[in-house]
């Protein structure tokens, strides 16, 4: 039996740190046109592989100007905007996207994954920036971008079991979903989306996910 | 635009919730709740597969419940989701279902719930008697021309090349292959099982009460039911037996299901009754076809081994000493 399990060990597919769902929000699949920033990490690196998504970590802005393939691609940033590339300060964070703008063109996609300043189990990851949904809006909307959607995240970036619209029904579905095990925090939350809205509910996820076009 | 009959879905562009199962599996699915403007419950469901290339999975799902839902029509509503279209979607596959509201039994409790023999009673009762319900549904004679074959042969096979198994259960299993022929044989009609019947793919409805089942891919239809009946008991005997060390999750999953002989199973065989046209196997051999058949599925179907296939392998073990019912 001990050659059994060490037989069907090797026989299992390798299961990844992240699930990549951001995928579902972007409006093309060919993954030779998305592009994902990212601090290194070599298990990230190996799970883009494993769909087919170039590891664009190593390029640079530049780079990517030079690149073909850029009309009509997406870019992503799963985890944030890395701190060792762009400051905290929102006048910097903002011309972070505005040249993001000029090299997506008129045709691309912005993808942002960022984690809630409340979100306090995410304190110790300092390799991004936090941000609010209110803030990413303003400085996305300030570099000239047009179309700005947020989706709720929850638990984590990494495997997201929950991504959502941040209106009414998807919010409530979600929070009974999450929550029905604990009907104490539930019905104190569905008692909070009366009385203060789900507007500001939202305003405390742990985390979300916002696409942009120009 | 979607409809159900004449129906239009949904009236305004949709919101969503993505739902995964919390790990990272490529080759699971994930779930679209899709939200019309007004109103609170979802108006559809869409799985889509997280590789494109296990879309098949998704089609094989919606051809069955298309089956389904053609073989007792309206009827079926009352046990699973509508399938209301497999397409394309930004060159993904889709399919697109009815919304069943209500809890699904996926995270029932080890402890508190399958611990508690009360509880379990009252579901296993509950399951078998909607399972058969179902399976009456789908009773049709067996034409001229249609096979018996269960095809269990294969599976056995695959389960002695994948491990390393001793002459004792080697016999055990050619036993058990020539049975399943057998009974097979004197079958007169067939049913469409769900292949894949456990608690994780029920849904208690909000409104009826009544349980639903979803997750159809395994579905076939086959002059046996066994794989149904007791699969069940054994998941549920698995969930309630948690432990990472796997042959021993099996040897307290077995534990568990001997405890379950008392008076759980043959209530719950009582409330399945006994099939006049179709197979239903003895207590041992039938959970050692089902044991056998889940340790080799993930490598027939897809390829590769599933981390739970040992526990199977490991519980077909156990199952060599279960007493023959008189």
């Amino acid at each position: 039996m001990q050659l059994d399990q060490q037989r069907m060990r090797r026989l299992q597919p390798r299961v990844f740190k992240y699930s990549l769902d951001w995928r579902f929000l972007l409006p093309i699949s060919d993954p030779d046109k998305t592009f994902v920033f990212f601090e290194d990490d070599f298990d990230f690196s190996q799970t883009l592989e494993q769909v087919g998504i170039p590891f664009s970590n190593q390029l640079s802005l530049l780079d990517i100007e030079q690149k073909e393939k850029r009309s009509a691609a997406s870019f992503v940033f799963p985890f944030g905007l890395p701190v060792r590339w762009v400051g905290k300060e929102q006048a910097d964070q903002i011309e972070f996207f505005r040249s993001m703008r000029k090299l997506m063109g008129d045709t691309g996609n912005l993808l942002v994954g960022f984690n809630n300043p409340w979100n306090y189990r995410s304190r110790s990851l300092t390799k991004y920036h936090f941000s609010t949904s209110r803030r990413m809006n303003s400085q996305l909307q300030e570099a000239g971008f047009n179309v700005i959607k947020v989706f709720g995240v929850f638990p984590t970036l990494s495997i997201p079991e929950y991504i959502f619209d941040l209106n009414a029904q998807p919010v409530y579905f979600t929070l009974q979903h999450r929550f029905k095990r604990k009907p104490f925090l539930l019905n104190l939350l569905q008692l909070l989306s009366h009385t203060i809205g789900v507007a500001l509910i939202s305003d405390f996820l742990p985390c979300y996910f916002v696409v942009a076009f120009v | 635009m979607l409809s159900d009959g004449k129906k239009e879905l949904f009236s305004s562009p949709l919101h969503w919730t993505i739902l995964s199962n919390g790990d990272a599996d490529f080759h699971d699915n994930v779930i679209f709740f899709g939200f019309d403007k007004k109103k609170a419950a979802p108006v559809l469901v869409a799985k889509v597969p997280r590789l494109v290339e296990n879309g098949w999975m998704l089609k094989v799902e919606y051809e069955h419940l298309v089956e389904l839902w053609n073989c007792i029509g309206e009827d079926a509503a009352s046990y699973v989701p509508k399938p209301y279209a497999m397409t394309t979607l930004q060159e993904r596959p889709v399919l697109v279902l009815s919304f069943a509201s209500g809890e699904s039994l996926t995270r029932l409790s080890p402890k508190s719930f399958w611990r508690n023999s009360r509880q379990v009673s009252a579901l296993t009762r509950e399951a078998a008697r909607s399972l058969r319900n179902l399976n009456r549904l789908t009773e049709s004679p067996i034409e001229q021309d249609e096979t018996r074959d269960t095809r269990f042969l294969e599976k056995a096979e695959k389960f002695k090349h994948l491990f390393q198994i001793t002459g004792e259960e080697e016999r055990a299993l050619t036993a058990l292959a020539e049975t399943v022929a057998i009974r097979a044989a004197s079958a007169s009609h067939k049913v469409m099982i769900q292949g894949d019947f456990w608690h994780g793919n029920m849904i208690r409805d909000k409104k009826r009460r009544n349980l639903m089942f979803v997750d159809w891919q395994f579905a076939r239809w086959s002059v046996d039911v066994s794989m149904d009946v007791y699969f069940f008991l054994l998941a549920g005997a698995l969930s309630a037996t948690e432990n990472e060390v796997v042959k021993q999750h099996a040897k307290d999953a077995f534990g568990l299901l001997s405890e379950w002989r008392k008076d759980i199973i043959p209530e719950y065989l009582f409330a399945y009754g006994v099939p006049e046209n179709y197979v239903l196997l003895p207590q041992k051999y039938g959970m050692m076809m089902c044991c056998v058949e889940k340790a080799v599925r993930s490598m027939l179907e897809f390829g590769y081994s599933h981390p739970d296939d040992l526990v199977w392998r490991y519980l077909f073990a156990e199952l060599m000493s279960w007493q023959h019912e008189n």
